[in-house]
């Protein structure tokens, strides 16, 4: 009985060995694994809420927490989420909603939308114009749909583009190092090519 | 114990999760240099690496005001786009063009549309809808380690948009005084298991071309296209492309072939070049990690075309393909990337007799293994970049063919980037080369017999072999100007030769008559050698340049034996040696583009085409969120210009006319 019960664990522990081996390979290949796109832009959207300066007033959640609400399906809702999740920005708490209607958009301080969301992009941004909140797009279209923060991939790397008009028109300001580190800002209708 | 066995696991499990690092820790600076892509997207970087690479965006197809595939690909510096007659082109990089380049490429979302039956592109049934394309690389030179045989010159790569980047609705209409194209509906949505997904539907018409002799060349073009595409998200780490295409078509063609073996022997026939074909593919994407993804792909391909209207035909064929291909990406350690993949390619066609064309045997299954790997050694990162590769093919034609590539590139700083190449690529026969039989023409004989001169295919054929020999340059001056340019130099082996034959008596087909056979055969070697220089030059915001200029040379020579004076002159000078282009850039105010288009192509001294300069441009004008209306101008320096009138060409050539074009696209 007990000869059987140490095979019984030897095969275990082979059998976990080799589990743990074949699942493990691919992190001790390289030195560190490289994140998801979506994670990468969350810390960016991280970023963005504490490099942004909400009219007074507009934050509803006072000094307690920043809401941003994501359109996005999954799996990149989930990374977003898992990503930034319960931060701090200072003394407030990033708080990620996933929302899927303009009709609960009301609170929302930033928005972010994803690629699959291109059909409803601009009946999006339309509804919310003026609103004092934060819009973060993906599409080719963003900007010159009224967005106000755009994701663009170079060579693999993450860039974004400003419309500093649409983020004015919101009085929300942003700060003059985000404006330093876009690709492109638009201003008054003409673009400036950054770095 | 099992508690234990578990109490393992889930310690085991968070190990696994804890590794990645808190991204909000990281500053700007740094998220901006985290390199996002997944490893299936480096195979793209991979292929543009250490080679001569354009690509065409979905911003230069939008600009370009362009109706087609063919159209687009003019804009692509090095490569031969002539047209032939209303539906069919010749299209070809470094030389060897024809209706049939049977040494280019081409893949629609990693479906060869390369026929084995003619060793070519039928330009005129493959047209997915040019709204529904994400980009276009071309690259020029061999890609055979990685892409497989035939493509010794070039590998064209038409990948379609994600179901993703089409969602809602759209609906373009065009017309114009030379066509009525393209009709198009899309419409893509979401479904609660399938993903996102959409379906669409396109027509046109192209109207016939005057023929060289300026008579109407009845050569009236019309399409009909309908095609799906489903992204399907299985888990976090799966996914599934879906996609097919069902078309039909038909174009019209003065035919002069012979008829019968006794007088009138030729004549001229008015056939319509009808043709139908279905695919569907699917693709699963596994990405394990992110230095870990494979692919499965299986796709299935319907082709049939011919001119039977009855009573006279020229040929009729159709054609079944089934290809599975896997497909492994891995870094390995810090410094290599590797891909490996094995396929296999299951085809069986039919072509059935008509006086003009027969095949011996009349039906014919092939299968083609292939297996491949390629190693990206990054020798020092980010400056000094080795890639070794090699394919195995083993097809029932021609055996086994090994096919190696060795690529290196040096990066000495941000704006210079120097490449070369020395890469080994095959042309397979195709059953053209090796089973067929094409009754020319028939004169009249000696004693009222009639004379038959017929091409005979070879079951000998072997294949054609190049070794090539690449250089690149690419620097940018400054953030506004960047020269990209490449040399080579290609040595050919056994090209294929047409072989004349001693005239002999043939009693079938009836009556008796005299036969003059050619024969194929592999009796031509030779090199060519040129340069393709193209430049980027943002002249202002608003303003951008891209002059480009090819040269090219081809000498071919016969080995002892050969007898084929013919082939090396017509092939030598039936690709331009000089080809120049300007294309310019400029976005106006109130949402307008304005794009124009030079190119100059020298003459082909073997077709007695001459020089030509041809222009085009466009308007295009977004109007609001949903329109945009469009309207080009094609050939306008010049109506009425020949570009090819090749001796393989099955159609008779036509002359190009100036054409205006309009198009509204609704998007809703």
């Amino acid at each position: 009985m007990s000869s059987r019960r140490r095979r019984i664990y030897l095969r275990t522990f082979v059998f976990l060995c080799l589990f743990l081996s074949v699942s493990e390979t691919p992190q001790h290949a390289g030195a560190q694994s490289t994140p998801g796109e979506y994670q990468v832009k969350a810390a960016f959207l991280f970023h963005f809420a504490q490099l942004v300066e909400w009219p007074v007033g507009a934050l509803n959640g006072g000094d307690a927490f920043i809401k941003l609400c994501i359109f996005a399906d999954e799996p990149q809702r989930q990374e977003l989420q898992a990503t930034i999740e319960g931060k701090t920005i200072g003394t407030r708490v990033l708080h990620v909603v996933a929302i899927s209607e303009v009709q609960e958009i009301p609170g929302c301080n930033a928005i972010f939308l994803s690629r699959d969301q291109a059909r409803r992009q601009s009946a999006i941004l339309r509804s919310i114009a003026g609103m004092g909140i934060l819009t973060v797009g993906e599409t080719s279209n963003f900007l010159s749909d009224g967005g106000m923060i755009r994701f663009h991939v170079d060579e693999g790397k993450i860039r974004f583009d400003i419309n500093l008009d649409a983020a004015e028109s919101c009085h929300l300001q942003i700060s003059s190092r985000l404006l330093l580190l876009s690709t492109s800002v638009i201003r008054g209708h003409t673009t400036d090519r950054g770095r | 114990m099992l508690v234990g066995i578990a109490l393992v696991l889930l310690s085991g499990l968070p190990a696994c999760a804890s590794q990645a690092s808190d991204l909000t820790q990281k500053s700007l600076e740094d998220l901006m240099s985290i390199e996002i892509t997944s490893v299936s997207k480096k195979e793209e970087k991979i292929s543009q690496a250490a080679a001569a690479v354009f690509v065409i965006s979905r911003e230069d197809i939008d600009h370009s005001g362009a109706l087609n595939i063919p159209d687009l690909l003019r804009m692509v510096p090095g490569l031969d786009v002539a047209q032939i007659d209303a539906s069919n082109w010749a299209i070809s990089s470094r030389g060897f063009n024809g209706q049939y380049s049977n040494k280019l490429l081409v893949l629609v979302d990693g479906r060869a549309v390369y026929t084995s039956i003619f060793a070519g592109v039928f330009w005129d049934s493959e047209n997915v809808p040019i709204d529904s394309i994400e980009r276009i690389e071309v690259i020029r030179g061999p890609g055979a380690a990685v892409w497989g045989a035939n493509a010794v010159n070039g590998v064209i790569n038409i990948i379609t948009l994600s179901a993703a980047d089409t969602q809602g609705g759209s609906i373009s209409a065009g017309a114009g005084d030379g066509s009525v194209a393209p009709e198009t509906i899309r419409y893509g949505a979401k479904a609660r298991f399938l993903g996102a997904y959409r379906v669409s539907a396109e027509g046109f018409h192209f109207n016939a071309l005057p023929t060289l002799a300026g008579l109407d060349g009845e050569d009236d073009w019309r399409l009909a296209h309908g095609g799906f595409r489903a992204d399907t998200a299985l888990s976090a780490k799966d996914s599934l492309t879906t996609e097919g295409e069902v078309y039909g078509g038909n174009a019209g063609d003065i035919a002069f072939a012979p008829i019968s073996l006794v007088p009138p022997e030729n004549a001229a026939l008015a056939v319509r070049d009808r043709y139908f074909g279905w695919n569907l593919l699917s693709r699963w994407t596994h990405t394990a990690s992110a230095r870990s993804a494979t692919s499965l792909q299986v796709y299935f391909d319907r082709t049939k075309r011919g001119d039977s209207t009855g009573v006279e035909s020229t040929y009729d064929i159709g054609q079944n393909t089934f290809d599975i291909d896997f497909q492994h990406h891995i870094a390995w350690g810090a410094r290599q990337d590797i891909v490996w993949g094995l396929g296999y390619r299951v085809s069986s066609d039919a072509i059935k007799p008509t006086f003009r064309i027969s095949a011996t045997p009349e039906s014919r299954g092939t299968r083609l293994f292939s297996s491949f790997a390629q190693d990206e050694i990054a020798i020092r990162p980010d400056r000094l970049h080795l890639s070794l590769g090699a394919r195995v093919e083993h097809s029932d034609f021609t055996g086994f063919n090994l096919q190696p590539s060795a690529r290196l590139t040096w990066t000495p700083d941000s704006k210079n980037s120097i490449w070369g190449a020395v890469s080994g690529a095959d042309r397979t026969p195709a059953r053209s080369d090796t089973d067929i039989r094409v009754n020319f023409e028939a004169l009249p004989g000696p004693g009222g017999q009639s004379i038959l001169v017929s091409l005979f295919g070879n079951p000998n054929q072997k294949s054609e072999h190049l070794t090539a020999f690449e250089t690149g340059y690419r620097t940018s001056f400054s953030s506004r100007f960047s020269v990209d340019s490449t040399v080579f130099f290609n040595r050919y082996h056994d090209l294929t030769s047409v072989e004349p034959g001693a005239m002999r008596i043939e009693s079938n087909p009836a009556p008796v008559h005299l036969l003059l056979p050619e024969r194929f055969g592999n009796g031509l070697y030779g090199e060519t050698h040129g340069i393709e220089v193209f430049a980027n030059w943002k002249l202002a915001r608003i303003w951008t340049l891209n002059p480009g200029y090819t040269f090219f040379s081809m000498h071919l020579h016969p080995f002892a034996g050969s007898n084929d004076t013919g082939t090396a002159p017509g092939t030598e000078g039936g690709t331009p040696d000089h080809q120049a282009q300007l294309r310019s850039s400029v976005s106006l105010p109130w949402n307008l583009q304005w794009n124009a288009s030079a190119y100059f192509v020298n003459r082909l001294p073997a077709q007695s085409i001459p020089s030509y300069t041809r222009m085009d441009t466009g308007v295009t004008w977004r109007l609001g969120e949903s329109f945009t209306l469009g309207v080009t101008g094609q050939n306008l320096s010049k109506d009425l210009h020949p570009e090819y009138s090749g001796p393989d060409s099955t159609v008779q050539s036509g002359l190009m006319r100036r054409a205006v074009n309009a198009k509204l696209s609704w998007s809703f």
